[in-house]
C-alpha cells in the first residue's frame, strides 16, 4: 500500500469513512428477481429452462426495471435529454475515429483498416422528439440503427466488424444518420470489444472472433474453464462444446455473457463451435479461473473478501 | 423474493458451494455502492455502476458462481464502469467547478471537516480516484489495481503519485 504521511492520511481515512457509512439505494439491496424456470433438459442452456430468448429479454427488463427502482435519485443537470452513456476504451485498442459528438446526419473523417482488422464501433444517443433512430454504415453497407434515443436512458449500441481491413486493408468513411433533433456521440476503435476476465484467470488461447457460423480452435484445460462471450447483430448464437454442452444467446443490440459446461472433463481437448446467422458477429475468450476448492463455501466479508464456510446443501 | 442458484455440480463434479446471485452478489452491493461512490463522488452515478454491475453478474450468474473470486471479478466490473463511465462528460469540460462546488453542498455523506478533503478529492481524475481508492482504503496491491483498473503497474503509481500531491497541494498538507 501506498505510503501516506500522518496529516493527510488521518483526513482520507475519516473521508472513506464517512463515505463507507452512506447506506446504499434500496434499489441496490431489495431486489426482487424473477425466478427462472430450471427445467432439467439434458441440454445445458446459460438461462436454464428459460425457452425462448423472448423471456431471456423480458426477465433482463424486469430485473433492469427493479434495479432502476430509485426512493431518492441523486440530483441531476438539467437536461433537455437523457445523458449519453459512457464509452470503454480498451489500454490496447488503437482510435480510429475519436469520441465525436453532433446531431443530424454528418460523414465522419475516414480512416485506414490494416489487413484482417477489425472495428469495434461504439454508438450512443438521445433525442427531446419522436424522431428517435441513429444509423451508423460504413462504405456502401447499411450497417446498423440505434433506437430508443426518445426514452428515459435514451439509445446505445455496440459492435464490431470482423475481417473488415480484408486482405490489404481499406479505407473507410462513416456515415451518420440521423434526425436533426437526435444529438449522437460515436467512438471507433479497432479490434473487439474488451472481455473482462476475472482478477486471477488466465485466458487459454488467444480471443477468438468470427462472423456467423465457426469455431472455437481446441484447447486442453487442466481445472475448470470458462467463456466469457460478446456478441451482436439480429438474431441469436448458440455456442456448444464437444461434450455436447450448449448455450443460447440473444445478440440483439449486444451482448456479454459467460458460459461454463458443466460436463468438463479436465485434460482432455475441447473445441467449441458456434451456430449463428450470418448477421451475428461474435467473440469468444476461453479462460482458466480455479472455482472454488472442493467442499467449501464462500461467505463475503465487510471488506469484500470471500471466506471458506461450511457448505449448505441448495434448497432445490 | 426469488433465488438464482448456480448449477448444483463443479465440472470437475466436485459439490458447488452454496453460492446464489442473493448470497453473493447482492450480498456485496453494499461494498460496491462505497467503492463506486469513492471514485464517483456522485450518489446517482454510483448507483448505476452498481446496477449495470449487478445486472452483468446477473445475467452470467451460472458462470460467474464458479469464479474462484466472483468478489473480485464484480469489483473488476464495477472499477471497469466507473472509469469510463464519465470520461465523456469529462472531455467536455463537465461537470464545470460550479457544479461540483454545488454538489458539495448538496452531499450529506460529504458534510462537516470532509469538505475540504471532498473538494480536493473531486478535483482527481476517476483513475487517480480508483488508483487511490483501491489501493490506500481497499488494501489491493499495485498489481491488483492494474488489474481491476485494466492498466500496467507503472500507470497505478503514476496515477497514486499524482493523485495524492494533488491533495496535499490541495489541503495544504505538502
Amino acid at each position: 500500500m501506498v505510503d501516506m504521511d500522518p496529516g493527510l492520511d488521518t483526513k482520507l481515512r475519516a473521508f472513506f469513512e464517512h463515505i463507507e457509512a452512506s447506506p446504499p439505494p434500496s434499489g441496490l439491496t431489495d431486489i426482487d428477481l424473477p425466478a427462472p424456470d430450471r427445467g432439467r433438459r439434458p441440454m445445458f442452456n446459460l438461462f436454464a429452462g428459460l425457452a425462448a430468448a423472448a423471456v431471456v429479454a423480458a426477465g433482463i427488463a424486469v430485473f433492469a426495471i427493479e434495479l432502476r427502482s430509485r426512493d431518492n435519485p441523486a440530483p441531476r443537470p438539467a437536461e433537455s435529454a437523457p445523458p449519453l452513456p459512457g464509452f470503454t476504451v480498451h489500454a490496447d485498442s488503437r482510435v480510429l475515429v475519436p469520441v465525436t459528438y453532433g446531431k443530424g446526419s454528418v460523414t465522419l473523417p475516414a480512416f485506414t483498416l490494416a489487413p484482417g482488422e477489425n472495428v469495434y464501433v461504439q454508438v450512443a444517443c438521445n433525442s427531446a422528439t419522436a424522431a428517435d433512430t441513429v444509423q451508423v454504415g460504413q462504405n456502401q453497407r447499411f450497417g446498423s440503427e440505434i433506437a430508443g434515443c426518445s426514452t428515459p436512458t435514451g439509445g446505445h449500441g455496440e459492435w464490431f466488424e470482423t475481417d473488415q481491413g480484408g486482405p490489404s486493408g481499406l479505407s473507410v468513411t462513416t456515415y451518420v444518420t440521423a434526425g436533426p433533433a437526435v444529438s449522437w456521440e460515436i467512438l471507433i476503435t479497432n479490434g473487439p470489444p474488451p472481455l473482462l476476465v476475472p482478477p486471477g484467470g488466465r485466458a487459454l488461447r488467444p480471443i477468438a472472433y468470427g462472423r456467423g457460423s465457426g469455431s472455437v480452435p481446441a484447447f486442453t484445460a487442466a481445472k475448470t474453464y470458462f467463456t466469457a462471450i460478446d456478441c451482436s447483430g439480429a438474431g441469436s448464437m448458440t455456442i456448444s462444446s464437444s461434450l455436447s454442452q450448449e448455450a443460447t444467446i440473444s445478440c440483439a443490440q449486444y451482448a456479454q455473457f459467460y458460459f461454463t459446461p458443466s460436463d468438463q472433463v479436465p485434460g482432455q481437448p475441447v473445441s467449441l463451435s458456434v451456430v449463428a446467422s450470418s448477421d451475428v458477429g461474435w467473440e469468444v475468450e476461453v479462460f482458466e479461473d480455479g472455482g472454488p476448492a472442493p467442499g467449501t463455501c464462500a461467505t463475503l466479508s465487510d471488506e469484500g473478501v470471500l471466506k471458506p464456510t461450511p457448505c449448505v446443501a441448495p434448497s432445490s | 423474493m426469488g433465488v438464482i442458484a448456480a448449477a448444483s455440480v463443479l465440472p470437475s463434479g466436485e459439490a458447488l458451494p452454496d453460492r446464489t446471485f442473493e448470497t453473493v452478489a447482492v450480498a456485496d452491493a453494499r461494498r460496491l455502492y462505497s467503492l463506486a461512490l469513492s471514485i464517483l463522488r456522485d450518489e446517482g452515478e454510483a448507483e448505476d455502476a452498481v446496477q449495470e454491475t449487478l445486472l452483468k453478474a446477473w445475467r452470467s450468474w451460472e458462470s460467474v458462481a464458479l469464479m474462484e473470486r466472483p468478489a473480485g471479478w464484480l469489483t473488476r466490473v464495477c472499477v471497469n464502469h466507473c472509469i469510463s463511465r464519465r470520461r465523456h462528460l469529462r472531455s467536455r469540460g463537465w461537470p464545470p467547478m460550479a457544479v461540483i462546488e454545488d454538489a458539495i453542498s448538496r452531499d450529506g455523506s460529504a458534510a462537516g471537516d470532509h469538505l475540504d478533503v471532498d473538494r480536493a478529492y473531486r478535483r482527481l481524475s476517476l483513475r487517480q480516484r480508483a488508483a487511490i481508492t483501491l489501493n490506500y482504503r481497499h488494501g489491493y496491491s499495485v498489481e491488483e489495481c492494474a488489474v481491476f483498473m485494466g492498466c500496467r503497474p507503472g500507470t497505478v503509481r503514476t496515477h497514486l503519485a499524482r493523485g495524492l500531491a494533488t491533495l496535499r497541494k490541495e489541503l495544504g498538507d505538502g
